[in-house]
């Protein structure tokens, strides 16, 4: 047993040096400290939202006959004078913003833009426009996280680093579910699983969602009623349920890009009256269907308890549809996901409202179909088909749900794909002339393997207690310029023909090649591993050995530079 | 990372706690009471009968407190009413997974399924309404909700767990006299006139002069036949409810059955002979009545069963000559008359009891 050393015996000059943190525990402490930050902030943001809809839309609507009229255009114009003329760097949704910061700016995310989207996005859509809050908040919490990490001054690597942290903890809090909030950062905005991100997510996204259920509640942002697959025969619903999710949701996102072409060729005088007019049309339709004003996420509760018939359902998703179109791309400030889940949700509920109608399926409660319906839409839309699916399973809480809303969801990823190649956020990020690294882009493309270029291992493999001399009779008749020797702790390291050659010549032929020669061990690659990976080490080694991945030390092959060039389609030479 | 730094950030955001805090406490007290003057407005609404506008109130408090109960079971009530039920019963089924013993929300849910048609289930949430927790009067309400099952049973023509479900209703009353006479009461129109004769004997055990209880005793013996016992309740009831034209109308049929009834026990061969007379006559003469009233034709097997009544009438036969399926005839001949003419008169009532007793 090691005795413990007393209190007393540790220097006082030791003790910083003993408390001082590593930095990755520093990364995640601050992104504990970004969770929280984004937290309070998030839950600032919805009281502002819901306070300003009370005293807007709730109060002066019920006095003024055409209060619900007007609101939204005032709202929007106000808005958009504070993005436009005050914080220029709170436009846009707030995703691809962040993603330019974790791909352009090194993480940068001045804290104006923090500021710009609490009063704008709070102003537009606490006054009705069809826009939602989550998008905002994800910047949000990039910012914060941004501004926290210039505090702190974090070397570059991790202040690249720290804007999806915030981001996740931004739209976890927003929406009061951490999954959600990690999965779409690490699928959407990260494009890639990086094992040093992962943790500090989770952190951050964990912190934040706890201090907005200490402030607004334990309440989920719906109220899901329980539902249980009735006959298997519903599983083809949620199957045409998932194509329609993907056809409107490619729709969608080809209306949007039209429109904001459109409105892009328009003189720039226009640009204060393109979100008074998207709010007017807001107005106009929420004197008839006040549930496409805002969020809509009440709506959207009623939805799911069966409040609507279906062509109720189906008007209330085309009209979302339509004025969420003119809102978003007038540049009015505000989010998609709100609109994207209302218009998901009424679509879903409506196409089965009219599949147990007129088809020959067994009537059931429409709550599960609008819960389906908004996954569905989701994952068309933001082509994040395991975040759509976790999102809904955390809203519903509800095991069953998992089966359709894996049917519908990946049916809506694929056919959505198919008719509009290029994703949303990508979509707008070009249009702005940013091209951001997309991730449906990244798993697109093919990822060539150590087993497609390897060659087979040589059949000479030289042990390491054999003399100079006799390894180089071995390669000379083996023909090989480079050859891999086997060292006795069973690693494997290699010897040049020239080296022994030269060795030989200079009178060293009987010695034993492990003590002749300093045989460092050759890092060992497995054929699944990508070439990418192996091209780092292929510049200081000129040979590498490959293992199987079930006895590591029996060798299946070995991969130089010339193998990889010719996997590649390059010749020799022609770099 | 800088203490200094750190010190700065911790301290911010702990002011920003503290600003948050207040803010969340505004809004929560504001979106309470919206949420409070939403469902005020309406249970006025409701009370009205206008509960197409109660139910957007409910919506709307609802909206504002999802958490309250309060809000969801008025607003389930309220679509309820309306019959919108596919709704009501979403609500009511979460309310049920919060609280599973939450009685009210069960037998709203029992009576929606009751209404859909689903029987099994209806009677499964009616057994949970009745098993569980209600807020207050908790014995007269999973009593009444007991009755309620009681009716939709009954309406179902389940007869058997009518009965089972009424015992057992009488079981967990040992002490309430009313509560057994109304189980009682059930139980005789249900068919079970000796559970119900039982019940009412037990109730007369504590409350010896309840002429309702006599009355009920008198009914469940007329019922299963044995008029003279229930001349004797009647009587009974009577002494104890002086003038009751009901007891006294039962009770003066029960005495012409009495004096009618060929098969009561100690009655001399002679007796017997002329009741069975009676009995054959008066069967013939309701036939006769009958036909004539309704101006319908009778049936070949009427026809057949009047010609060996009359033959029998007829015939002079002495007293121990008397053809033992002289009754099976009349019986018949009965059949027929209620075939043709339907539930029997006031006048013909004790006539229809022997004649049942006899079938019996």
């Amino acid at each position: 047993m090691t005795p413990r050393m007393p209190l007393s015996a540790v220097s006082h000059h030791d003790l910083p040096h003993r408390l001082r943190m590593s930095e990755t525990q520093r990364f995640l402490l601050l992104a504990i400290l970004i969770g929280v930050y984004a937290g309070l902030l998030i839950v600032c943001f919805h009281i502002s939202i819901e306070l300003l809809n009370w005293f807007s839309i709730g109060a002066i609507s019920q006095r003024l006959r055409f209060g619900r009229l007007l609101l939204p255009s005032a709202g929007a114009l106000v808005s958009s004078l504070v993005v436009l003329k005050v914080f220029r760097a709170a436009q846009g949704s707030g995703v691809n913003q962040t993603k330019a910061a974790l791909y352009v700016s090194d993480g940068y995310v001045p804290f104006s833009t923090v500021i710009g989207k609490f009063l704008a996005c709070s102003i537009s859509i606490g006054s009705g426009n069809s826009l939602g809050p989550e998008d905002p908040a994800l910047q949000m919490g990039a910012g914060v996280a941004s501004l926290l990490g210039r505090l702190f001054h974090l070397p570059r690597d991790n202040m690249r680093l720290i804007a999806p942290v915030g981001a996740a903890a931004g739209i976890a809090a927003a929406f009061n579910t951490p999954i959600t909030g990690v999965l779409f950062v690490m699928e959407e905005v990260v494009a890639a699983w990086n094992a040093g991100v992962v943790g500090s997510v989770v952190l951050a996204a964990v912190a934040a969602v706890v201090v907005v259920r200490l402030f607004l509640g334990n309440e989920p942002l719906f109220q899901v009623p329980t539902f249980a697959v009735v006959h298997p025969s519903e599983l083809l619903v949620y199957a045409a349920l998932g194509i329609a999710g993907g056809l409107l949701s490619a729709l969608f996102v080809s209306l949007i890009r039209r429109l904001r072409e459109c409105l892009d060729r328009l003189p720039p005088w226009t640009t204060y009256l393109q979100p008074v007019t998207a709010g007017l049309l807001v107005g106009t339709a929420g004197l008839w269907l006040p549930q496409v004003m805002g969020a809509g996420y009440d709506a959207v509760d009623n939805a799911l308890h069966g409040q609507f018939t279906w062509n109720m359902l189906l008007l209330l998703g085309i009209v979302k549809m339509f004025v969420t179109l003119f809102c978003f791309s007038s540049g009015t400030p505000g989010g998609m996901f709100a609109p994207t889940l209302f218009v998901g949700a009424m679509i879903g509920g409506g196409l089965a409202g009219l599949a147990t109608r007129y088809g020959p399926f067994p009537a059931v409660p429409v709550g599960a179909y609008v819960l389906v319906g908004m996954g569905a839409f989701f994952a068309g839309m933001f082509r994040a088909p395991m975040t759509s699916i976790f999102m809904v399973f955390e809203l519903s809480a509800s095991y069953a749900v998992i089966l359709p809303v894996m049917i519908a969801n990946t049916i809506a990823y694929f056919v959505s794909r198919k008719v509009q190649p290029v994703p949303f956020f990508t979509m707008l990020a070009r249009q702005e002339g940013v091209d951001l690294p997309s991730a449906e882009e990244r798993r697109s493309v093919p990822v060539m393997r150590v087993e497609e270029a390897m060659q087979p291992a040589p059949e000479l493999v030289l042990p390491a207690e054999i003399t100079l001399a006799e390894a180089r009779d071995r390669m000379k008749a083996s023909r090989l310029t480079v050859c891999p020797v086997r060292r006795d702790d069973g690693q494997c390291s290699w010897i040049s023909r020239d080296s022994l050659d030269k060795a030989v010549e200079s009178g060293d032929g009987d010695r034993v090649l492990r003590q002749a020669v300093n045989l460092e061990p050759v890092p060992r690659l497995y054929p699944d591993l990508p070439v990418d990976s192996a091209l780092r080490l292929l510049a200081t080694h000129p040979l590498l050995p490959v293992a199987s991945r079930t006895n590591p030390d029996r060798l299946v092959g070995v991969l130089s530079l010339s193998d990889v060039h010719r996997a590649y389609g390059i010749r020799d030479g022609a770099c | 990372m800088r203490p200094a730094i750190l010190g700065i950030v911790l301290a911010l955001m702990a002011g920003l706690f503290v600003i948050t805090g207040l803010l969340a406490r505004t809004y929560r007290y504001q979106k309470r009471n919206l949420a409070e003057r939403h469902f005020e407005t309406g249970r006025k609404l409701a009370a009205e009968g206008r509960n197409r506008e109660a139910v957007e109130e409910y919506r709307a408090a609802l909206s504002f407190q999802q958490s309250d109960r309060r809000f969801a079971l008025a607003l389930a009530l309220a679509l309820f009413d309306l019959g919108n039920l596919n709704e009501a019963a979403a609500h009511l089924v979460e309310l049920r997974e919060a609280d599973p013993n939450d009685a009210t929300v069960n037998l709203l849910l029992a009576r929606i399924a009751a209404r859909q048609g689903r029987f099994d289930e209806a009677v499964n949430q009616y057994h949970r309404a009745i098993y569980g927790l209600w807020p207050q009067q908790s014995e007269r309400k999973r009593l009444e909700t007991r009755f309620e099952l009681v009716e939709f049973l009954a309406s179902r023509g389940d007869r058997n767990q009518v009965i089972a479900e009424l015992l057992e209703t009488a079981a967990d009353a040992p002490g309430d006299s009313e509560t057994k006479k109304r189980v009682a009461n059930l139980l005789l129109r249900y068919g079970s006139a000796s559970h119900a004769a039982d019940l009412f004997q037990d109730v007369l055990k504590t409350t010896p002069g309840d002429a309702a209880a006599y009355r009920g005793v008198a009914d469940a013996e007329f019922a299963l036949g044995d008029y003279r016992a229930a001349q004797t309740a009647y009587r009974r009831a009577l002494h104890w409810k002086r003038n009751d034209p009901e007891i006294e109308r039962k009770l003066e049929e029960t005495s012409r059955i009495l004096a009618l009834d060929p098969t009561l026990p100690n009655l001399s061969s002679r007796q017997r002979l002329r009741r069975t007379r009676q009995v054959m006559e008066e069967t013939l003469l309701a036939m006769v009545q009958c036909t004539t009233h309704s101006g319908k034709a009778p049936s070949s097997d009427a026809v057949v069963a009047a010609e060996a009544v009359n033959k029998l009438l007829r015939s002079p036969a002495g007293l121990d000559d008397f053809p033992s399926d002289a009754l099976t005839h009349t019986e018949q001949l009965w059949k027929a008359r209620l075939d043709m003419c339907g539930p029997p008169s006031d006048a013909e009532s004790a006539l229809a009891a022997v004649l049942a007793k006899v079938a019996r």
